[in-house]
């Protein structure tokens, strides 16, 4: 070893009873380790939120959907096929989206609306996974429940249309149960005999079963009926108004939409060229407040780690301070000045490793185990592991502890497996649907906080926090160094 | 010439403001090799400073000689220097050699006149209407002129040829016995191995076999002042340059450290500077001299204390 980092390693250790140094350096390393754990668990939490909710996303949606300017078209099946030879399509499946006013049960009154989307259930499933998140096997025009239905209606002469799959939340909003009725009114024409008045085209569907997938926009807002239905119900046979598209890379969904767009036509002339929608399109929004959410964080944790690195830059101006005698018996020795700057540069530099990898560890460490799936003790128990971890803290401050070097190891050991149960029973998965009291499971459509951790901006933060303490310990040892040796001594 | 130092009209100025304090003013004196020489004087006449001086751990600074009118400005720019300057010269005392060169700095209006011969060096700095006539003080140490080094090789020259020994015992607290005494050798970038082989040997020699592993803090007085002579000899210094070394020690203690001087320049050969006032080792040394008023006293009898 050199003799500058054998110096800058003493000093740091340095454990003599009117010094405050060692304590201070103690204080150094923790708010480093600090900065770097908070920034890794507040990226990581903005990081799994966004790829949670995008994984979410990618299952229940298509990853594109094809519309003519038109609106409806036909000759879809051929579309379809079309669109399926292209490279990098999965699946495609054609389907009637629009939005209908409701009537629940034998409710007079319209409650709200919903939207409908007629779909084909065999090509939809290879598209959206659509069977997955139905509670019954999806059956829209054999379903027990409408032959049920059917009889139950036939008293007051009326028909049913169809059967009906409707969104969990819209269900239970509006208390339906599976072999209910829901009156969908397609369409309204003015009433001739009475200006101003409208006729309403009633059909009955039967709810034959319910969609739960997890995403608020769905189980809120949609319901699904067979495709030849709702073809049926808008008057529009042999049409739809756009087809979905599943892509086996989500990330170029983009690029794929390019390709579609170039190769299918609705029609002649611009009119005929289709618009491709990806799945990014359609949250834009989203996805762009939660990167403005990631680079503000960002900063702020740039700015924690500058005031640490103040820190450590008043621990060394004090070190010089304290060591100045030190520093002038060291020139007198023969060391360069250059030396006495490497010292305190090399101190500088060791605060700011050892207070990188301690937060990258324990940032790591807390996100592993937000993330971790696993039935866990309650986090009481934490609190009673805190009693003995107390006491060792209290002792080994009192007392400096003079042991063999394996029981040092041992007792290291046994702390290190201490603190790491502590923290497995108190860092438990952050679970959405009862914080304080609130349900934020709905709207954010994840059940629990996800972390996920993004190892290029730990290592980029790690370098950041680095660099920022090497500048930090720059003037402190300039300082050191310039230092006359003769004035250091203590003489005049 | 068995000369090992030789110290040349050496000046050295303190600035406080605009106040002069003039601490030595024009030191001569020589050191042989082998010899132990003490440097006497009353408190604040400028020893310790003279030590650091030797010691190359500072600068000396120009003393002024005299003043001139500007008109010889004209004769300094010429190679060789005119009779008339060597006359103003010769009127106060000082002989130039006939080999002289005169050498200038423009940036800063100050010209160097050097005689060759015996290597004194003469700047002269323009002050407003007359031009100041400085005498920059030398130490040599054999034929080198320590302060014509640069910055890097004087910390390579204290590092090998000289060693110290302060007052208070100034050892590193946070180290060892033995880390204190080979870090010298350390510095110089010894392997770590050899340099803890040389400190015990001359720990040994000072006879603290048995404190290598104890920190400053656990040795007697006169115990850290043997770790601190143990350090100044790391490295096979030149010379050791000792500054009251025995001001801080029982009467007994400091005879039995004073022993162990003398051993180690009876064994070793060790030449020894050492500042005192005590004038029991004064007499003891093979020589003394005695700072008055920043310049050394003829009078080396006057050294009642």
């Amino acid at each position: 070893m050199k003799f500058e980092s054998f110096i800058a390693f003493r000093y740091l250790r340095s454990r003599r009873k009117q010094s405050f140094i060692s304590i201070i350096s103690v204080i150094s390393i923790g708010g480093i380790a600090l900065g770097i754990m908070v920034v890794i668990l507040a990226i990581s939490a903005l990081n799994g939120f966004e790829h949670g909710l995008k994984e979410k996303f990618l299952a229940n949606e298509a990853h594109v959907i094809v519309q003519s300017t038109g609106g409806y078209f036909s000759n879809y099946q051929k579309k379809v096929e079309q669109i399926e030879g292209i490279v990098g399509v999965v699946a495609a499946s054609p389907a009637i989206l629009s939005q209908l006013a409701v009537q629940p049960k034998e409710s007079e009154r319209i409650e709200g609306t919903l939207y409908v989307k007629g779909i084909d259930p065999a090509q939809e499933d290879r598209v959206t996974g659509f069977s997955e998140f139905v509670d019954e096997t999806v059956d829209f025009k054999n379903s027990p429940l409408i032959e049920q239905a059917r009889m139950e209606v036939a008293a007051r002469r009326e028909t049913i249309t169809g059967g009906i799959i409707l969104g969990y939340n819209v269900a239970s909003r509006m208390r339906i149960v599976k072999g209910d009725i829901l009156r969908l009114i397609s369409r309204l024409e003015p009433n001739e005999a009475m200006p101003g008045s409208f006729f309403a085209h009633i059909r009955n569907f039967v709810v034959i079963g319910l969609y739960r997938s997890g995403l608020y926009t769905y189980d809120n807002a949609f319901g699904f009926i067979d495709l030849e239905t709702a073809q049926k119900l808008y008057k529009r046979p042999d049409q739809v108004n756009l087809i979905q598209v599943r892509v086996d890379d989500p990330d170029i969904a983009s690029d794929v939409g390019r390709r579609i767009v170039s190769a299918i036509r609705f029609g002649e002339g611009l009119a005929g060229i289709p618009r491709a929608n990806t799945w990014v399109d359609s949250r834009a929004d989203l996805f762009s407040a939660m990167k403005l959410e990631q680079l503000l964080t960002l900063v702020i944790e740039v700015l924690i780690i500058i005031v640490a690195a103040f820190n450590i830059a008043s621990t060394l101006i004090m070190m010089v301070m304290e060591k100045t005698r030190d520093i002038g018996i060291l020139r007198a020795m023969g060391a360069s000045k250059g030396a006495i700057r490497k010292i305190f540069i090399i101190q500088g530099s060791i605060i700011g490793v050892l207070g990188c990898v301690l937060g990258t560890v324990l940032g790591v460490a807390l996100c592993w185990l937000l993330d971790f799936q696993s039935l866990r003790p309650s986090r009481w128990l934490a609190l009673v592991l805190l009693f003995p971890i107390g006491i060792q803290v209290a002792l080994a401050l009192r007392h400096t502890l003079s042991l063999h070097f394996s029981l040092k190891a041992t007792l290291t050991l046994f702390w290190i497996g201490a603190i790491g149960l502590f923290l497995y029973c108190l860092v438990q998965p952050i679970r959405l649907d009862d914080i304080f009291g609130h349900d934020f499971s709905q709207v954010y459509q994840l059940n629990q906080l996800p972390f996920k951790i993004n190892w290029f901006f730990v290592a980029f933060m790690n370098g950041l926090s680095l660099a920022i303490c090497w500048l930090a310990a720059v003037f402190p040892a300039w300082q050191a160094s310039n230092l006359n040796p003769v004035e250091a001594l203590g003489y005049e | 010439m068995n000369n090992l130092v030789r110290v040349v009209d050496l000046h050295k100025s303190y600035y406080d403001g605009s106040r002069e304090l003039r601490v030595l003013k024009g030191i001569d004196l020589e050191v042989r090799k082998g010899e132990i020489l003490a440097i006497i004087g009353a408190s604040g006449v400028g020893k310790s400073t003279l030590l650091h001086l030797i010691g190359a751990l500072d600068r000396p600074t120009d003393g002024l000689l005299f003043n001139m009118e500007s008109k010889f400005q004209t004769h300094l720019n010429d190679e060789k220097l005119s009779e008339d300057f060597e006359r103003v010269f010769r009127n106060n005392n000082i002989l130039l050699s006939a080999n002289v060169t005169v050498s200038t700095k423009k940036k800063d209006r100050e010209w160097l006149i050097i005689d060759n011969d015996d290597g004194r060096t003469f700047p002269v700095k323009e002050d407003g209407e007359q031009l100041n006539v400085y005498t920059r003080g030398k130490v040599f140490y054999e034929s080198q002129d320590v302060f014509a080094l640069s910055e890097r090789e004087l910390d390579r020259f204290r590092n090998q040829e000289i060693g110290f020994v302060f007052q208070f015992h100034h050892l590193l607290s946070e180290f060892t016995a033995v880390e204190n005494v080979a870090m010298g050798a350390l510095i110089a970038g010894q392997n770590s191995r050899e340099a803890y082989a040389q400190a015990q040997e001359l720990l040994d020699y000072v006879g603290l076999s048995e404190r290598f592993e104890h920190h400053p803090s656990e040795l007697s007085g006169g115990e850290r002042q043997r770790v601190a002579f143990a350090r100044a000899l790391t490295n096979q210094p030149k010379v050791v340059l000792a500054d009251e070394p025995t001001g801080n020690l029982d009467r007994k203690t400091s005879e039995a450290l004073l022993d162990l001087l003398w051993d180690l320049n009876d064994r070793l050969g060790q030449t020894f500077i050492i500042v005192t006032h005590n004038q029991a080792l004064a007499q003891r040394a093979d020589r003394f001299i005695h700072l008055v008023d920043g310049k050394v006293s003829d009078q080396v009898q006057v050294i009642d204390f």
